[in-house]
């Protein structure tokens, strides 16, 4: 989990990313940033917070009141109610998804939902810590440690908002994750499958789609502010011998917690992991298949 | 005492308050959860009985109502395997711990239970009911009027063992006895164009699935009405397997496997007698079976392997079982709504 031979640096201190940006040669061609942002930025953003050193809230604000909490809460309560039977009796397909298991009993979005999410919360911003680097690329088959805008954007969207523990945020952001890309629609390759080792093509997928969706949530764990890295499973937690990966965050005692879309659970008590650097990643994800096909059949160790 | 800026106060709170409420009805699931969908069936939810038919199962294959009325059922005991000296077996259920590792056994060494609460909870309930029948596709239905138009046009009737009616494990064995009546049985069901997975169930694998359903397309013509050997109908059960658990590389390790009982009644008002011949047909292609459907297969095969052990957990240590069941009827699941009727889409 503490590997720092990332040569792409998706863990390094800013610092050290300003000083490399310092050394880098100016590209031709490159169009100059301007100097000004062609938007202005809220009054409010400019100020920094100011925080009482003895409880670490804003310095400027009043204590809280219990009166007010009370008469905003009861208030609040009547106009939620009232609010939420208007909308339930207005739409004639409020009925509420099946709460599913591993999903945390939230509803499954429509496609509305999904897309005014996205718009909301379009941008970069969002649970992005100063100290690591976001990396956006394009659908580009030759670097598969990449999302697109459009793949950031909606899985940000979906994430709730960060409570600050890195096991809580990555628990609440993989039910969200199961739910934003189900596998069936997610058949479109962003990894150039000729180039997929056969260890990642087990029985149950064939098409090496428990990897993408591995590298995926990886790079949305990261954006979100959790440090993820990528977890190469031999045994399974079943005990069945397999070529499989998914996602490993350290956990509170400092092992690593798998979070798992090809078994749809997190955290999964696996057997026998691997974690990979970036690097050993894409040199697996990019080497060309050798002359190792394996049958496809059920997993060694299966009945 | 409100204070002159206390309104403002007032105000932002209020809709503070506001948005935490939306925010928490919008996460709460609904009582009515919605049914799930599957290509080939057209789904109701009429109101329907329990099954609860108890062991055991070898003297009740004998009875025609228990045969013709049950699809799905498991009774056995699990033993240690030879050699496994299981007399200080100890075990608990701890909800405090993640799903999936929420089970353990102590057997000279600790040993967690690879199961996650949506097939561990289900399972531990139908091992204490005693009952051994867990699924039925000629089920009954509560009022009248819907049994008979269930009949009139020849649909199929559900009736669940309550641990498992609702939940997604209840969907599991519905599957795994539609196995070979269903031409498009590897599908899973389907809430809003997305597939329903339970933790720890890993990817559809079609090509897999639709080869095996070639490779059967003998066996599966061989079980229609008027065939030979004729029956009249199958059981998937544990009938005359002996589920053994041993320990090996800190797992717990289960034998046998889920047993085709076929059945015919030769005489009128006669008994229910096996039909060994079909039988064998369908388990020497056993494997290629669970293939059309791995995750409802091995679902059914953890609900047979491990009620048996927690059979033998109540039998051997009944105090710590009560400790157990209490923990496990603390346990909130979700519900998935089951089908309790259906019909073929035309």
């Amino acid at each position: 989990m503490g590997d720092t031979s990332d040569p792409k640096g998706s863990l390094q201190p800013l610092q050290s990313q300003r000083e490399q940006r310092q050394q880098m040669p100016r590209v031709r061609g490159m169009p100059k940033l301007p100097s000004k942002l062609p938007f202005q930025v809220p009054q409010a953003l400019q100020r920094p917070v100011e925080l009482s050193p003895a409880t670490g809230r804003s310095a400027k604000s009043a204590p809280p009141s219990k009166l007010g909490w009370i008469l905003g809460g009861g208030a609040a309560l009547v106009a939620a109610v009232v609010i939420t039977i208007v909308i339930t009796s207005g739409s004639p397909d409020s009925a509420s998804p099946s709460a599913l298991p591993g999903s945390g009993a939230a509803p499954v979005a429509t496609q509305t939902d999904r897309q005014a999410q996205s718009g909301s919360n379009y941008g970069l911003a969002r649970g992005i810590e100063e100290q690591y680097r976001l990396s956006l690329f394009e659908t580009d088959t030759a670097f598969p440690l990449s999302l697109s805008v459009a793949e950031y954007s909606r899985g940000a969207g979906a994430f709730p908002a960060k409570t600050g523990n890195d096991i809580g945020d990555a628990t609440g952001a993989f039910s969200a994750f199961l739910r934003e890309f189900p596998d069936e629609p997610e058949r479109q390759r962003r990894i150039d499958m000729e180039k997929l080792p056969a260890w990642a093509t087990n029985y149950t997928d064939p098409t090496g789609v428990a990897v993408e969706q591995a590298v995926k949530l990886m790079l949305l764990f990261r954006g979100y502010g959790i440090p993820a890295k990528f977890a190469k499973v031999t045994v399974d937690f079943e005990g069945n011998e397999v070529e499989h990966g998914c996602v490993a965050v350290t956990g509170p005692d400092g092992s690593p917690m798998l979070f798992d879309p090809g078994y749809h659970a997190g955290p999964i008590p696996h057997r026998q992991t691997s974690i990979m650097s970036d690097t050993d990643l894409v040199k697996l994800l990019t080497e060309p298949v050798k002359a190792q096909a394996q049958p496809r059949g059920k997993p060694k160790g299966k009945k | 005492m409100i204070r002159p800026s206390d309104p403002l106060v007032f105000v932002s709170r209020f809709f503070f308050a506001s948005l935490l409420l939306l925010w928490y009805l919008h996460l709460v699931p609904a009582a009515g959860a919605e049914l799930a969908e599957l290509p080939s069936f057209e789904f109701e939810q009429p109101e329907a009985p329990a099954l609860s038919l108890p062991g055991p199962l070898a003297e009740q294959l004998r009875s025609r109502d228990f045969v013709s009325g049950v699809s799905i059922a498991f009774d056995q005991v699990a033993v240690p395997q030879s050699g496994v000296d299981a007399s200080s077996l100890s075990f608990t259920y701890d909800p405090r711990k993640p799903d999936g590792v929420r089970f353990s056994i102590e057997l000279g060494e600790t040993i967690v239970l690879p199961l996650f609460d949506w097939v561990l909870v289900p399972t531990v309930k139908f091992a204490d009911s005693g009952a051994c029948a867990c699924f039925t596709r000629a089920g009954r239905l509560s009022n009248q009027p819907d049994q008979d138009r269930m009949s009139n046009i020849k649909g199929w009737v559900y009736n669940y063992h309550p641990a498992f009616h609702n939940t997604l494990l209840g969907w599991r064995l519905l599957q795994a006895d539609a196995l070979l009546a269903d031409s498009e049985g590897w599908k899973l069901p389907m809430v809003n164009g997305a597939s329903v997975f339970g933790p720890g169930e890993r990817w559809l694998n079609p090509t897999a699935a639709q080869k095996a359903r070639k490779d059967l397309g003998a066996i599966v013509s061989a079980c229609q009405p008027g065939s030979q050997p004729h029956c009249q109908g199958i059981i998937l059960c544990d009938h005359q397997q002996e589920i053994q658990f041993s320990i090996k590389d800190k797992m717990l390790k289960m034998t046998g496997e889920p047993v085709f009982y076929c059945w015919d009644v030769t005489s009128a008002g006669g008994e229910a007698v096996p039909v060994e011949a079909a039988a064998k047909k369908l388990q020497d292609k056993a494997e290629t079976i669970r293939l059309l459907n791995p995750q409802a297969w091995d679902a059914m095969t953890k609900v047979m392997h491990y009620s048996a052990f927690f059979r033998y957990c109540k039998l051997l240590n009944p105090e710590k079982w009560a400790e157990v069941m209490t923990a496990i009827n603390g346990v909130a699941m979700p519900v998935v709504a089951n089908p309790t009727a259906a019909r073929r889409h035309p």
